[in-house]
């Protein structure tokens, strides 16, 4: 439950050595480059390195051939050997040479059964025509057209029942349009041709073939038949060939994937002439296993820094235990902290589930909860997923101690009276007040908790000043805590400090808090900034005292919110129950499936808002950058 | 009239209407298509229109398959707005189809006297069949005046045109006879509104309707004077007195003006009218009423509150619509700039987004 500590390496080495660089970074785990001409200055030469590709055409090819094989690649883990770039050459041209030919043949069938179909279509129209279409076609003296018009238009030809020149004989219908055949002569076809275009008729230039419709899609039926067959076993052959060929065909294409993959990571190198510089990130761990395999390549040397010394450009990589992990989301989301400083993953988990469980507080809706939860991991791979198990088991808890069940609220009376308690241990809607007071106090411990956080954090970062003086810091703990007795006292509850002790810690506090600029200056930077004017610093730190105080009330007051939930929770279910009467099990499994839905998702977000307003704007800057794991993972050549 | 119920129903379904009306974006995308089938291609995916023209195959799309289903979808419209007034409102999809009924008429009188009557049955709208009671298709085989007449036996038009018979057939008879149609039709929207309406909402349909009957005078007595026409008779036969905005002087004035010019100038004294005046594009007349009609229509639905000047508005802005529409797509049919078709479209400013 940290962050993983860094080790930056800087090589410089002969750009024919740049892949031995790559594969060893590679073999030892993950690492993170950088941009490397960012890192260097322009005056000494080096350049972005920019290279083509060149197994990214092989491997297309590759897959365009698997695509012919109907078969889907995927990579699998390869160990890189030796990569004999004219092997694999010659092995994908033999490979391409012999699927060529039946892919061509393949792609011919394919087209003349295509064709057939299109021309069955075209001729289905015309089945109820009862005359061989060669014979009509050969007509010397008579024009034929095929083709179809809107059925609307051809009510229209109606009109022109005593028109000589034009007997058009309709063959069939579908939605809209009627098809069929007109005949014409050839020397009005002209004239005869102009009235059907107005009336939008769609001319069909069908092929040639001897015999009626009927027959002609027959004969094209059986054509289609032997296409099939054809094709069929040219599919078998291919099947055949893939059956004997797939692990090799798999290998080499992983082994291509991978390079191609490795060959990426060189455009982050810098190159002057044939020299390359290149700079990377690598957790410690691995560190010394690199160290010792880089030592072993030749013409390249490297040198080696800890990352505390480059503080802000470190990226940042989480590590935490399988519980933990999945709260890694929300801590994404919000930004990373900065290297060097606390990981503040156990916490969001720990707080968001506790917050999760007391403001959902249902132990049947909790068990719906936690299974919606693994399907949505199992089967989506949805983060969210992993992130609910654990909150509708705390939910689980919480419902428990408040005696909820599917909103049954004597569900759990025989056990607590096994336990030997009188009633359920919490019953939410008969305290109320307690309820809310319980939230109160649920926020002034997380705020503290936040606030030594931050003290936490910024004492690992050497930010003694801040870790002091600022509203986040001792300081801000101090005039919070003697805030919170003040307001104790208020409501009659006895002070364990006396009253003269309360008032002096509270005035030192706001002193420091007053003059913390200065101090957390003077002891973080060394040195003291001229100000403006007396007024305007006194001026500006009143108002920022303010801001202080609102701020500590503001995120104090906002958890109520996790007590207004229960209450929010506990007063749906009774309305869920008034309207079923009690009986209804149709109205309560509905309404369950309601407050499920709805309430799930109010508190989810509602948590997720007390941690980041509430608790993370005191510690956490969120400036972290990220640890971006380069290329695919890779055996270890000895394994 | 109908119940609060479907007053409201009404309403609702007026409201959808208005809002699914094309925007300044689609206008704008229609004006850069290049060709009939990438507009309806557009209309087809990226507009309302989507369902209209599912059937038809974009690719080879002839311009008038594309405006008769545009008309059609129109028709479609009205019935199901008329749905919900029961008796009123199949008296108001009457007052549609008589609208219908007289265009086409004329369009094929105007053709039997321009000697193109065969062309007649390609204008058909082949749909309008359905709601018509004129045999269309006999309609498109008469060859005369008589012939026409026979057609519309037992027909209302029959009793307007019986008037006629044995006359000459010269455009000053076509002119008449349109005249009369015309004076047919808006004496029996008057029968149908007084019939439903009373009161304030009858006052509100009232005026609404006489906007739309004063612009249809304007454009034919500026098209008379603007050919000429100093006859007083068949001037006064175009002036509607039960649905005008003019008070009887005004109707002196607009009839005896020395010109058409005049005329426009007389009406744009009428601040609805201001428009008419006003035309600093020299648009044609046409374009001038339509574009005092949508106003007119978009100020109603937006104010007005009376659920039948709603349906009215919204029907008058959907046949604007349309009419943008097939300035659009004559525009691309005949290679026109899209600056000079966006000229023509009612409503429609570059700026415009609704």
């Amino acid at each position: 439950m940290a962050i993983v500590k860094m080790k930056f390496i800087k090589a410089t080495g002969s750009l024919e050595m740049l892949d031995d660089f790559l594969e060893a970074c590679y073999s030892v785990g993950d690492f993170h480059p950088e941009n490397t001409a960012a890192y260097l200055s322009p005056a000494m030469g080096f350049s972005p390195l920019i290279e083509d590709n060149s197994y990214a055409a092989k491997l297309q090819k590759i897959e365009e051939l698997a695509g012919v094989l109907g078969v889907t690649l995927h990579s699998g883990t390869i160990t890189p050997g030796d990569y004999a770039d004219t092997d694999t050459s010659q092995y994908i041209d033999e490979f391409s040479s012999f699927l060529a030919e039946i892919h061509n043949d393949r792609k011919l069938l394919a087209e003349q059964r295509e064709t057939s179909q299109s021309a069955i279509e075209q001729f289905s129209h015309f089945t109820s025509l009862d005359a061989p279409l060669d014979e009509l076609f050969a007509g010397e003296f008579i024009k034929v057209r095929f083709g179809h018009l809107p059925k609307e238009n051809y009510k229209k030809l109606f009109a022109y029942g005593d028109m000589p020149y034009m007997l058009f004989i309709p063959c069939s219908e579908d939605e809209t349009n009627t098809w069929g055949v007109y005949f014409t002569p050839y020397n009005k076809s002209e004239e005869i041709d102009r009235i059907f275009s107005l009336l939008y008729f769609e001319r069909l230039h069908i092929p040639g073939a001897a015999g009626t419709a009927q027959q002609i899609i027959e004969n094209l039926e059986e054509n289609i038949e032997i296409l099939n067959n054809q094709i069929a076993k040219l599919d078998d052959k291919l099947s055949a060939y893939w059956s004997k060929n797939e692990e090799k065909i798999i290998q080499t294409y992983s082994r291509l994937k991978w390079y191609s993959d490795a060959f990426d990571l060189r455009r982050y190198a810098a190159a002057r002439g044939k020299q390359f510089y290149y700079v990377v990130w690598v957790p410690s761990k691995n560190f010394g296993k690199l160290r010792e395999k880089l030592e072993s390549i030749k013409d390249i040397n490297c040198e080696y820094e800890d990352a505390e010394k480059k503080q802000k450009l470190v990226p940042v990589k989480l590590k935490n235990n399988i519980l933990f992990r999945p709260f890694e989301y929300f801590v994404n989301m919000y930004g990373l902290p900065a290297y060097g400083s606390a990981d503040i993953t156990p916490f969001v988990a720990i707080t968001y589930t506790l917050i999760f469980g007391i403001m959902f507080g249902d132990a049947g809706q909790g068990m719906v909860l936690m299974l919606a939860g693994f399907l949505m991991w199992k089967l989506k791979g949805m983060p969210l997923g992993k992130i609910l198990i654990p909150c509708g088991a705390s939910s689980v808890f919480f419902g428990f101690l408040f005696g909820s069940f599917f909103g049954f609220e004597d569900f759990f009376d025989p056990v607590y009276k096994a336990l030997g308690f009188a009633s359920k241990p919490v019953s939410v809607m008969d305290s109320v007040n307690s309820v809310l007071i319980f939230s109160i106090g649920i926020g002034v411990l997380l705020v503290l908790i936040s606030m030594a956080i931050n003290v936490y954090s910024c004492i690992k970062l050497r930010h003694f000043g801040e870790a002091v003086f600022s509203n986040n810091g001792i300081a801000g703990i101090l005039f919070y805590t003697s805030g919170v007795f003040a307001v104790l006292s208020i409501f009659g509850v006895k002070n364990l400090l006396p009253e003269t002790v309360l008032i002096t810690i509270a005035t030192g506090s706001a002193l420091m808090l007053f003059f913390k600029d200065l101090f957390i200056e003077v002891i973080d930077t060394g040195h003291l900034e001229k100000k403006s004017s007396v007024m305007d610093f006194l001026l500006q730190n009143v108002f920022e005292m303010l801001e202080y105080a609102l701020s500590y009330l503001s995120n104090t007051v906002s958890f109520l919110r996790v007590g207004a939930f229960v209450l929010v929770h506990a007063g749906m279910m009774m309305v869920v129950f008034a309207l079923a009467n009690g009986k209804n099990m149709v109205v309560i499994v509905l309404g369950n499936i309601l407050v499920i839905a709805l309430e799930g998702l109010l508190t989810g977000i509602q948590a997720l808002r007390l941690q980041f307003y509430e608790m993370f704007s005191r510690f956490l800057e969120g400036d972290g950058r990220p640890f971006v794991a380069a290329g695919p993972a890779v055996q270890d050549r000895k394994n | 009239m109908p119940s609060y119920f479907l007053q409201n129903a009404i309403l609702a379904k007026s409201g959808a209407m208005y809002g699914r009306r094309l925007t300044g974006e689609n206008y704008a995308s229609l004006l850069a298509c290049r060709a009939i089938d990438e507009a309806a291609a557009y209309l087809k995916t990226q507009t309302i229109y989507g369902d209209v023209l599912k059937n038809l195959s974009t690719s080879g799309l002839h311009r008038g398959q594309l405006e008769e289903a545009l008309q059609k979808n129109l028709f479609a419209l009205y019935e199901s707005l008329f749905r919900f007034g029961t008796s009123t409102g199949q008296n108001f999809q009457y007052y549609y189809i008589m609208r219908s009924d007289i265009k086409q008429i004329l369009t094929c009188l105007h053709l039997l006297t321009g000697g193109e009557s065969g062309e007649y049955i390609y204008r058909i709208p082949a749909f309008f069949n359905n709601y018509t009671e004129i045999p269309l298709f006999e309609l498109a085989k008469a060859g005369s005046f008589p012939e026409i007449l026979k057609t519309l036996t037992g027909t209302v038009y029959e009793e307007v045109f019986s008037k006629f018979n044995g006359q000459a057939m010269t455009n000053r008879l076509i002119l008449e006879i349109e005249a009369d149609l015309y004076r047919y039709f808006y004496a029996r929207l008057d029968e149908i509104i007084r019939k439903d309406f009373r009161g304030k909402r009858l006052k509100s349909l009232q005026r609404l309707l006489s906007v739309q009957a004063d612009i249809h005078m304007a454009e034919k007595l500026y098209r008379l004077k603007r050919n000429g026409c100093t006859d007083e008779s068949l001037l006064r036969r175009f002036v509607y007195p039960d649905f005008t905005l003019l008070s009887a002087k005004q109707i002196n004035a607009v009839v005896t003006a020395s010109d058409s010019d005049e005329l426009l100038k007389l009406l744009g004294q009428i601040s609805i009218y201001k428009g008419l005046s006003e035309n600093p594009n020299s648009l044609p007349i046409e374009l001038l009423t339509k574009e005092i009609m949508f106003k007119v229509c978009k100020k109603s639905f937006r104010f007005s509150g009376e659920p039948m000047v709603a349906m009215l508005s919204c029907l008058f802005l959907a046949e604007i619509e349309l009419g943008n529409l097939i300035h659009i797509i004559e525009g691309i049919r005949y290679g026109l700039p899209p600056e000079k078709v966006q000229f023509t479209l009612i409503g429609f400013s570059p700026q415009t987004t609704s």
